[in-house]
């Protein structure tokens, strides 16, 4: 294994080409050879596609020099010798194929412009006479958007409507807010864990002192006071009293 | 393969090595007669004609900085028919 460096000496390893470039040269040239393995283009997607194939994918239909420009294997939307007087003979030669294709109904225009002067051809039309001829069509199909089925439907509109219910409560879960009460905070987190956030009562003794003792296990750092008056605000049952401790009888 | 050994094969880059193999195995003509055919038609059209690349492991694929050095390495098979051997790992008597 050679250690790859731009250095004087012969490495084939590490001069090339770009994949993508060098098969539109060649095709161009006339010479159409599969410079990737097939099995790994087709597990890797579109390797031999010009970058401006994945930019024109979604375009439904070409003009006339958009399709000559194809033919010679350059971006249809480059325009940039298009308008120049001299025509190189690759896009002479392109132009004559395009011609006699129409005059022998080859290709046939899908539909045309307002005008009815210029014809213009679905991708799909020209992706076949491509293949017709033996030339590659350098237009990848574009890439599908994937629907949602009925249950991811139904997830999402879940995971909307529950977003929406606790959206009154974000401001309450932001420490860093500095109008959120903390004792509200620590009241609400007291009743939680007393309650296994609301499933379960208590027995014995009453909520409020189920609720102080959380707090003082916890150690807090809270003064007598605050315990005082967190365990109130958490208090579910502020008339007082310890539920009746469940016996076989009243279980 | 593991996501990463498949991302770093996913590079757009053919090596002058594996283009000329290629060619010769897809037409049939020897390594000489493809870099002939390379070399001729880079020269009959240097306007459309891809500029060389380079690869590194640590760089990706870049624009080779020394296009001539590449151009050398392909002219040297078209004259002799096989790839210049480097000499360099060579032990010396």
């Amino acid at each position: 294994m050679k250690f790859p460096s731009d250095s004087p000496m012969p490495d084939y390893y590490s001069y090339g080409f770009k994949l993508t470039e060098i098969d539109a040269f060649l095709r161009s040239n006339g010479l159409h050879i599969a410079l990737a393995d097939t099995a790994k283009t087709q597990q890797k997607g579109d390797v031999l596609f010009p970058e401006w194939g994945h930019r024109v994918a979604p375009v439904k239909t070409y003009s006339e020099h958009q399709v000559i420009s194809l033919l010679i294997g350059e971006d249809p939307f480059d325009n940039s010798d298009y308008w120049h007087n001299d025509i190189d003979v690759d896009r002479a030669t392109a132009k004559h194929i395009f011609d006699e294709a129409l005059e022998f109904k080859d290709l046939e225009p899908d539909l045309w412009t307002e005008g009815g002067e210029s014809p213009r051809f679905r991708a799909s039309t020209l992706k076949q006479w491509f293949g017709r001829m033996g030339k590659f069509w350098p237009v990848p199909e574009p890439a599908s958007i994937p629907s949602l089925d009925q249950g991811s439907v139904q997830l999402r509109r879940q995971i909307e409507d529950l977003q929406n219910q606790l959206r009154p409560f974000e401001a309450l879960a932001d420490v860093e807010n500095e109008l959120v009460p903390k004792e509200l905070v620590i009241a609400l987190r007291a009743w939680q864990e007393v309650t296994e956030n609301g499933t379960r009562g208590v027995t014995g003794r009453s909520p409020k002192q189920h609720i102080e003792k959380w707090l003082e296990d916890n150690n807090l750092g809270l003064s007598a006071g605050a315990i005082d008056r967190i365990s109130t605000l958490a208090n579910w049952k502020p008339s007082g009293g310890a539920p009746a401790t469940p016996t076989p009888d009243n279980s | 393969m593991s996501v990463i050994q498949e991302r770093l094969e996913q590079r757009d880059f053919i090596s002058l090595h594996d283009l000329l193999i290629k060619i010769s195995e897809s037409d049939g003509c020897t390594l000489g007669e493809a870099a002939a055919m390379l070399c001729q038609l880079l020269r009959a059209n240097p306007e459309k004609a891809p500029g060389f690349t380079f690869y590194a492991p640590t760089h990706g694929v870049n624009r080779a900085k020394n296009q001539q050095m590449a151009m050398s390495l392909l002219d040297y098979v078209a004259r002799n028919g096989d790839f210049e051997q480097d000499m360099s790992d060579e032990i010396p008597f």
